[in-house]
């Protein structure tokens, strides 16, 4: 007797072997044991497999998820405001009636905070990037 | 209306990606839990999978259908942290995911140990799989995608998902009797 090929036996025991297709194949599998026994095999580790997994509650994707998509676009525009405003700022300032040696004090003081700020910045960056556990919500 | 949705989302509005984050998740975390074997790891790697879809939105070709395109997306992303893994010698797993697993609804305590056990065999059959078996088993048996869907998230015709099927389910079948499983 000649048994069902592997693409017919999947199709079958997933039941998605076409109308015309079941039809002509369906004396066989009604009567062939080996095949029958083949289909109740694959069934039973489909429900080994089911009980195996138990996937956790859906449900909490989307907060993080929303955090994680918009805050890049926050700190696009809050970023392209600051610019704008520095680089206004700068311009304003050096073109002022101020005398030379306050402008170099308030400048290096300016500078030096921007660096300062950076440095601890850049830290806190190789540090969240070094943490394998950052997206998930504590 | 999912296409709708999309074509809303690549104009930049977060708010219409919610009922797509939401329609997908459950599944996608059986998914990504299959792949991974650990509610927590699936949950974070759904949530990456989901913020690289958005990022890729703008790529996405809207005469296809969004599921499959995501969980393509999922699968590789599931793959990568599978490799990043291996890649981290420390990992230990096996005792959380005894820990995070529901404690059922056997009362008697010799028999809900057996069902653990068995759960725990059939989970280590599952890991010792290569890649694309456990993936296509998955997408199978955990998630219920029809041949069609697997094909189009695998990118691989029909007639290939039954026979990877079938191998993947034989292969299963013999590494759970070589781990000592009774014939199923």
């Amino acid at each position: 007797m000649e048994h069902l090929t592997h693409e017919d036996l999947m199709r079958w025991v997933d039941g998605e072997l076409p109308a015309e297709r079941a039809a002509s194949l369906h004396r066989h599998t009604d009567e062939c044991t080996e095949c029958r026994r083949d289909r109740a095999v694959f069934e039973s580790l489909g429900r080994e497999l089911r009980a195996a997994v138990t996937a956790p509650e859906a449900g909490q994707a989307w907060p993080s998820v929303h955090r994680r998509i918009s805050r890049p676009l926050g700190w696009g525009l809050f970023l392209a405001g600051l610019v704008v405003w520095v680089v206004y700022g700068v311009i304003s300032y050096a073109i002022s009636p101020i005398a030379l040696w306050e402008k170099l004090a308030s400048g290096g003081i300016a500078i030096g905070l921007a660096m300062l700020l950076g440095s601890v910045l850049r830290e806190h960056y190789a540090a969240w990037r070094g943490d394998p556990y950052r997206h998930i919500q504590r | 209306m999912e296409r709708e949705l999309i074509l809303k989302c690549r104009s930049g509005d977060a708010r219409f990606f919610e009922p797509l984050v939401r329609a997908y998740e459950p599944a996608a975390l059986r998914v990504a839990t299959g792949i991974l074997g650990h509610p927590d790891e699936a949950r974070d790697g759904v949530q990456e999978a989901f913020v690289k879809a958005w990022q890729a939105l703008p790529r996405f070709d809207v005469k296809r259908r969004f599921g499959p395109w995501f969980f393509q997306i999922l699968r590789n992303h599931c793959r990568d942290m599978i490799r990043g893994r291996k890649s981290r010698a420390n990992y230990e797993v096996k005792d959380e995911r005894l820990e995070a697993r529901p404690a059922g609804d056997d009362t008697h305590p010799e028999r809900a140990r057996e069902r653990a056990a068995a759960r725990d065999l059939v989970r280590h059959a599952l890991d010792q799989l290569g890649g694309e078996h456990r993936d296509i088993l998955i997408l199978k048996e955990i998630q219920g995608f029809r041949y069609a869907e697997i094909a189009e998230i695998l990118q691989i015709p029909e007639g290939t998902v039954a026979s990877r099927l079938y191998h993947a389910r034989r292969a299963l079948k013999d590494t759970l009797i070589a781990l000592g499983a009774e014939q199923p």
